[in-house]
């Protein structure tokens, strides 16, 4: 198995891409496709935007935001942890993308966009801190394997 | 290998080209925000982003494109998109902007698109 991911991000919306940098590397070690970097830099930068928009207090700077990432069993799983207030973003309703243009939701476009691309989202409350799990099958990486 | 965001506007015409490079995400989308907020004070509602050179936006930036098109569709323009390279255009086809905006090759077909309106 290779070596899992941690990364540790502070609230800043600046911090997202050069994260995607991070994942695209960890990604093109395990020589997987560049399309799985994209897909889950997109839905990790949908999440992190999320929290740190509107997770804090104004002027509530310098937080860590864990990212840890391992590849098992044919499939990725990315942990989002941090410590913003409780907010379960699989919640909010999905958008209605049939609606005439100008009753279309701007919002939930992140959410809905990060439930597409990924096989499964979990959300849990623990000890005080926000646990987002996203997991996304690699048919490539079992192959690998076997 | 990082592509930084970049933005460049001009006109063609009476054509405004909104030209988007790299990455656009919450950070980055609020300057193209501005940029289509100040052709649209300008009048200039007639306008093509040119995509061929953006390689990411998360939904941020697909939310700038949402949140002009209904007012400048009313005052008789139309926002166009061009040169999609095909994931970025994945991310577009997700969310359904194919229903809603044109999508073109490039710049000089989109272009020659809103004068042959």
């Amino acid at each position: 198995m290779p070596a899992p991911l941690m990364i540790a991000i502070t609230n800043d919306l600046a911090e997202i891409e050069p994260l995607s940098q991070v994942i695209n590397e960890f990604i093109a070690r395990q020589q997987l496709p560049a399309k799985l970097a994209f897909e889950l830099n997109l839905a990790l930068d949908e999440l992190l935007t999320n929290t740190i928009s509107y997770g804090y207090e104004p002027g509530q700077t310098g937080q860590t935001i864990y990212v840890r990432g391992v590849l098992a069993d044919g499939f990725i799983i990315l942990e989002i942890e941090d410590g913003a207030r409780a907010f379960n973003p699989l919640a909010m309703s999905e958008p209605d993308l049939d609606a005439a243009l100008n009753e279309r939701p701007i919002g939930g476009l992140g959410i809905y966009l990060v439930r597409q691309l990924m096989d499964e989202v979990t959300y849990q409350r623990r000890a005080g801190k926000n646990l987002l799990t996203l997991k996304k099958a690699i048919p490539e990486y079992r192959t690998k394997e076997t | 290998m990082p592509n930084p965001f970049a933005l460049n506007t001009s006109q063609q015409d009476d054509v405004s080209v909104i030209t988007l490079e790299g990455f656009v995400d919450a950070h980055t989308a609020p300057q193209f925000e501005n940029a289509i907020q100040q052709a649209v004070d300008a009048g200039r509602i007639r306008i093509v982003v040119n995509c061929e050179k953006l390689n990411y936006i998360s939904s941020a930036g697909l939310g700038v494109f949402m949140s002009f098109i209904e007012e400048v569709r009313e005052r008789g323009g139309d926002i166009k998109i061009c040169g999609l390279v095909p994931k970025v255009k994945h991310t577009f086809e997700i969310l359904g902007f194919q229903d809603i905006f044109e999508m073109l090759d490039d710049q000089p077909t989109a272009v020659r698109n809103f004068q042959a309106a």
